[in-house]
């Protein structure tokens, strides 16, 4: 009997155009408009997106890295993702299976 | 060279990550406001933040908070730039590919991908495309089609196609895209040009695809010929582009020679080599031999004799170029060209109709200078 889906994983779209400086990182979807400048946390976000996950996971991971409340770190991953899925940078992916 | 003085920090930020034995030791303190107003808007000019940023972080420069930020805004501004030139690049390799024209990407928008450890490194302010001549009257009928503008009309129909190095077009964005037909203006670029270059042979990725560009070869040849060929004072950047890839990326010595020798432009790359070298400081390496003791022929010497004589004029470089146009026919079209262009070019570049013939009697004459 298959299991049931896992929780739906966030991962960068293809295709963003990115350069990294002291100013942060910065990403431009070519079919967007407008880029985007992510600074202080916002570029750990991004790393993490590179292997990509859960929101649970990528919430654990950045409140390991920081050291911080995963409970605070969820509340503004969670704005931070939404940014980035409305630049067209990030997506939600299908969940995996058990 | 003292430590510490504007000049000398911009040596040692053109030179980091590059063997050089004249390199400036690291300043010892953080530079003062006013020599890093100096240095900043120096780079700001040259397109040198990233490098300068690169400097930063490997320690080599101690800068304030403020000065610190400062450089954050300024190479943020560079950087963001880039993607929008990268974003022009999809779309005009999109457009050229679906029309079947042969090209391959130049300079800033490639080299940046590909020889430098960190595309930050290498910022760039427009796009540079070369487009085998097949294809060109495609590739101007796409520029058009998208609203974009060319500084300056053609001299007359078909220079541009046949005799010229490249056509600057500001897009409706105001990006700027450059599209060549040669590496080099003047003599030099009489015989670098994209029938002999293309197809190209090699590529970059750029948003996960692949974009044509050149071979390294050709690529330290390009960044020579813009050395010796582009400003009366070579920029900063160039003379950076010369050394990264004669002495980071490495292209074979006797590959460069080759390609060299078949654009009959040896002579020219060794000064290339040389400038860059003696400017930087760099350390010895295989190709800066190659460019102290290649030994050109007087063709390749006429050529890189004129175009030094030259001296960054446009009118004395297109006087000059005349000499180096292979046939009568051809030597026709092109001097007609120079002395009685369209009335358009002449108005809009000349200043009327006796703009031109007064520019070239003192280009011939010297007396422009």
């Amino acid at each position: 009997m298959a299991g049931r889906p896992g929780p739906a994983r966030w991962r960068r779209r293809a295709g963003v155009l990115e350069r990294r400086g002291p100013f942060g990182v910065a990403l431009w979807a070519p079919e967007h408009d407008e880029p985007l400048v992510l600074a202080g946390t916002g570029p750990a976000v991004w790393d993490a997106l590179a292997v990509g996950g859960s929101d649970d996971e990528l919430a654990a991971a950045l409140a390991e890295a920081f050291g911080a409340d995963p409970r605070r770190v969820a509340a503004d991953l969670a704005a931070t993702l939404e940014v980035l899925a409305r630049a067209g940078l990030a997506e939600v992916g299908p969940g995996g299976r058990p | 060279m003292t430590a510490g003085t504007p000049e000398s920090l911009i040596t040692l930020v053109l030179t980091h990550g590059l063997a050089a034995t004249g390199r400036p030791a690291p300043p010892r303190t953080v530079p003062s406001e006013h020599d890093f107003d100096a240095v900043l808007a120096l780079a700001r000019r040259e397109r040198l933040t990233g490098l300068l940023a690169a400097t930063v972080a490997a320690g080599e420069l101690v800068l304030t908070d403020a000065q610190r930020a400062r450089l954050a805004e300024a190479h943020r501004d560079a950087m963001l730039a880039c993607l929008a030139l990268e974003r022009l690049a999809l779309v005009v390799h999109d457009a050229l590919a679906a029309r079947g024209v042969g090209h391959a990407f130049l300079k800033g928008v490639a080299w940046a991908q590909v020889h430098y450890p960190d595309p930050s490194w290498r910022a760039y302010g427009d796009v540079d495309v070369l487009v085998h001549p097949d294809g060109w009257d495609d590739a101007v009928a796409w520029c058009r089609s998208v609203g974009a503008v060319r500084h300056y009309p053609e001299p007359r129909p078909g220079f541009d196609r046949r005799f010229g190095r490249s056509v600057a077009w500001t897009m409706p964005d105001r990006l700027e895209l450059d599209v060549h037909r040669s590496l080099a203006p003047g003599p030099l670029g009489v015989t670098v040009t994209a029938d002999d270059l293309l197809p190209a042979a090699a590529t970059f990725r750029l948003a996960g695809r692949d974009l044509p560009r050149l071979e390294a070869a050709s690529e330290l040849v390009h960044a020579a010929l813009h050395a010796v060929a582009g400003d009366r004072v070579p920029r900063p950047a160039v003379l950076r582009d010369v050394a990264q890839l004669a002495t980071i990326t490495r292209p074979g010595v006797a590959e460069v020679e080759a390609r060299a020798r078949a654009g009959r432009v040896g002579a020219a790359v060794a000064h290339g080599i040389r400038l860059a070298a003696d400017r930087l400081g760099l350390a010895p390496h295989p190709l800066l031999h190659w460019a102290n003791t290649y030994r050109p022929g007087p063709d390749e010497r006429r050529r890189l004799r004129a175009t030094l004589a030259a001296d960054g004029s446009y009118a004395r470089q297109a006087w000059a170029t005349l000499r180096f146009v292979e046939g009568l026919r051809a030597k026709a079209d092109y001097l007609r060209a120079l002395a009685a262009p369209a009335a358009a070019y002449r108005d809009e570049r000349d200043g009327g109709r006796l703009g031109r013939p007064r520019r070239l009697l003192a280009a011939v004459t010297g007396h422009d200078r």
